[in-house]
């Protein structure tokens, strides 16, 4: 603690040690008009903005010693980038970076940086993210592959009434199929809904199924100018696999999934 | 499950369906920031499929066994899906793509693409050779897909 304290007072000079938490960088042209908001450790610390030539970060006052990770400190993290990204391309960073002074802001992040700053937000310029998830409802793709494969419903016929012990290679060997089946199948409908999700993008990002019932986690970089576009497709998918599929369509989101940029610090 | 209406108006999305995203993506900066994470890791626990396993099957298993299944039933996905509703509903989308299409001159692509097959989920639409994201999308089990600007 002690030795944390010097090394912030030697870098920011304030005597009561504050350090900055980073909610995002904007482009410098967007600070300005910046209405502020609630940070991270409530209306103490109102979010502002650090201006280093094209480039600015959203930041707001946090004490030294403490660390964020409260289900609120996540909510006013998502707050505030959820407001930039209404007033324009945000680059969102995740949750969790504290940085010791405005002046290490400015120098080692938006300066030493500022070429792959520039080259996202560029690419980002004028899109937001939007992220559509299908679930499976219910037992439906079990159901669907185990009546599709003559082989599963007549192992299934052979085990009834057999318990657990007396049909156990059985089990296996049919969970097996199962499972094969089932990873198969789920591959495929991902892909088919991307197939018609993705045309609408300019860069798409999936993530692998958190649980079984997912049948696709995919995340859209999408033209403002082409959202209506989207919302329409989404629609009549949502329409079309009723009862069989159920989708969740979020957004717009700051581009969580198109800032995977990992920035060394290098020697300081 | 709460959710059920298919709708096309997109959820601003509560914490809960967004915190993986924060947790988990987003730009980093090492060393000299600190990122303090205490305890945070514990959120993005991998949460992965795994089938694998001896376990995953006897389950599998015995989730089938109670599903009273009905091979002549005729009523899995295909068959929604190939429904004449569906048809027309997985054609009315692909022409809503036309638009921003026609503006990006890639019609041959897009042609293509109508003229895969209607059920969407039995047989996923071909992929039209060339189409922008068809190779784009990073295999699901690799690390993240490393952005422009990061081979500086």
């Amino acid at each position: 603690m002690t030795g944390r304290a010097e090394m912030t007072a030697a870098a920011s000079a304030t005597p009561q040690a504050t350090s900055l938490y980073v909610y995002g960088v904007i482009p410098a042209a967007d600070a300005r008009g910046w209405p502020g908001a609630d940070g991270i450790d409530g209306p103490s610390a109102t979010v502002r903005t650090l201006v280093a030539g094209e480039l600015a970060a959203l930041v707001s006052a946090l004490p030294s010693d403490r660390i964020p990770g409260r289900r609120d400190d996540l909510e006013a993290h998502r707050r505030v980038l959820s407001l930039a990204n209404e007033r324009g391309t945000t680059i969102p960073m995740r949750f969790g970076i504290v940085i010791d002074s405005e002046d290490l802001v400015r120098k080692e992040l938006l300066v030493r940086h500022a070429p792959e700053f520039t080259d996202l937000l560029r690419k980002l310029d004028g899109h937001v993210q939007m992220t559509v998830r299908a679930f499976y409802v219910e037992d439906e793709l079990l159901r669907e592959v185990a009546e599709n494969e003559p082989e599963i419903v007549h192992r299934t016929a052979a085990i009834q009434g057999l318990s657990e012990l007396e049909s156990w290679q059985e089990r296996i060997e049919l969970g097996e199929l199962i499972a094969e089946r089932v990873t198969a199948r789920r591959a495929r409908d991902e892909q088919a809904l991307l197939d018609r999700l993705a045309p609408l993008a300019s860069d798409v990002r999936v993530d692998p199924p958190r649980s079984e019932r997912v049948a696709l986690d995919a995340h859209l970089l999408v033209r403002r100018d082409r959202r209506s576009a989207l919302d329409d497709v989404v629609g009549v998918l949502g329409s079309a696999l009723q009862g069989h599929l159920t989708l969740r369509y979020l957004g717009p989101l700051p581009p969580y999934s198109f800032a995977n940029l990992s920035l060394e610090a290098g020697d300081q | 499950m709460a959710i059920s209406t298919p709708s096309s108006r997109p959820s601003g999305g509560g914490l809960a369906e967004v915190v993986e995203l924060i947790l988990d993506r987003g730009l980093v900066i090492d060393i000299w920031a600190r990122v303090s994470l205490v305890g945070i890791e514990l959120l993005t626990i991998e949460a992965r499929i795994v089938v694998a396993s001896i376990d995953t099957y006897l389950r599998y298993a015995e989730a089938v066994r109670r599903l009273n299944l009905e091979p002549g039933r005729q009523l899995g996905a295909p068959d929604l899906i190939a429904g004449t509703k569906t048809e027309k509903a997985i054609e009315a989308a692909t022409d809503q793509l036309d638009e921003p299409f026609g503006g990006l001159g890639q019609p041959a692509e897009h042609k293509a693409r109508r003229a895969a097959p209607p059920d969407l989920l039995d047989a996923p639409a071909t992929v039209p050779k060339g189409a922008r994201h068809a190779t784009r999308r990073p295999s699901p089990r690799t690390s993240r897909p490393v952005p422009r600007g990061d081979e500086r």
